[in-house]
């Protein structure tokens, strides 16, 4: 009986988390909820302000909260504008969404293409001697399908809710007390730097003479042909799918806390840990 | 999301009309310790910076019951 309880529970918990979820959250209600706490923090640094206490420390937080209200007002009437900007920053950049799209899922195709001809491979020859430097080269190609489908989760979340990226940003700018300044300007530069700058990795990887969308030929009729297409995918799915793609979100990283810290005033953290940086 | 943003919306209308009645305390206060007969001028200074503090905070909070009640309006017509 408890287990069927606990089961109910938990499909509950998963339906609520599904209402909760990121596609279901409307930009406008955060943004309506960002102008309450805007004007809630506001009429709390007023009070703090009129505080008969002579305690410096406490009495400091009025100008402050009064300042931070009326900034949060104009970042929530300004999100329009903001959304406008950046895409007219991206267009002018080169950014183009759509296409970058089709490089990742041609990417990802190409790669799996090999991966199925290294299985198809190894399933022929067996548990040899033979199949020890296959087994290798599957677990690279392994790795590079994950990272590339890393970088498409990535892509769609941020190319999709863009909107609501940015309104959650100010939905914690908005917080009394400082409470969310550093993630809220994190959140949005993060938006902001990578929705205009993720689009542009093909051209950067370009820019260093790396071409992962190149045709290898899958067609393999003997050991040279075999050898052949492993020392050229190998190397240039190293190259360009692992090191640059790194360094480029190290780049964007750097740029998006910059972006954050001029938002927020002050430093900033972004929403998701960066180890690789 | 409503529920929440009636909370807030209730919250800030609470924290307005404490704000407006610590206003008046402080003005008093201030008054008090500014017209009391007590020749120790720091008390003094201090009832003088609650009456400025008080003048300020007045004028902000009208400041903004005006204007996040215009933003609102404003907001609300589209």
């Amino acid at each position: 009986m408890a287990s069927h309880r606990d089961y109910s529970v938990r499909v509950g918990v998963l339906r609520g988390w599904a209402v909760l979820g990121v596609s279901e959250l409307n930009a406008f209600e955060v943004l309506s909820i960002s102008q309450d706490l805007a004007a809630l923090t506001y009429f709390l640094g007023t009070l703090f302000m009129a505080l008969p206490i002579p305690l410096y420390g406490v009495k400091k937080w009025g100008p402050k909260m009064i300042s931070d209200g009326i900034y949060s007002t104009i970042l929530v009437n300004l999100y329009e504008t903001i959304l406008y900007l950046v895409s007219v920053i991206g267009n002018q950049l080169g950014t183009n969404w759509p296409s970058y799209m089709n490089w990742l899922y041609e990417l990802l195709a190409n790669e799996l293409s090999i991966f199925t001809v290294v299985r198809g491979i190894l399933t022929i020859i067996g548990f040899t001697p033979l199949s020890v430097p296959f087994s290798l080269v599957l677990t690279f190609l392994s790795g590079f399908i994950t990272i590339t489908g890393t970088l498409i989760v990535i892509s769609q979340l941020i190319y999709n809710n863009v909107g609501l990226l940015i309104a959650l940003g100010v939905l914690m700018l908005s917080l009394p007390f400082r409470i969310g300044r550093a993630v809220g300007g994190g959140l949005m530069g993060f938006a902001i730097v990578f929705y205009v700058g993720l689009p542009l990795l093909p051209a950067f990887l370009s820019t260093f003479g790396v071409n992962v969308i190149q045709d290898f030929s899958t067609n393999i009729n003997s050991l040279q042909a075999l050898n052949s297409l492993l020392s050229n995918a190998i190397p240039d799915y190293i190259e360009g799918t692992v090191i640059m793609p790194t360094a480029y979100l190290g780049i964007l990283t750097s740029l998006s806390l910059g972006v954050g810290s001029a938002i927020a005033g002050g430093y900033s953290r972004l929403p998701i840990q960066v180890d690789f940086v | 999301m409503s529920g929440i943003e009636s909370f807030v919306q209730q919250l800030t209308t609470q924290v307005t009309e404490i704000a407006w009645s610590i206003f008046i305390l402080a003005w008093a206060v201030g008054w008090a310790l500014r017209g009391s007969p007590i020749p120790i001028f720091k008390v003094k200074r201090t009832g003088q910076d609650f009456i400025e503090d008080a003048i300020m905070a007045a004028f902000w909070l009208a400041i903004g019951t005006t204007v996040f009640a215009l933003v609102s309006y404003v907001a609300g017509q589209f």
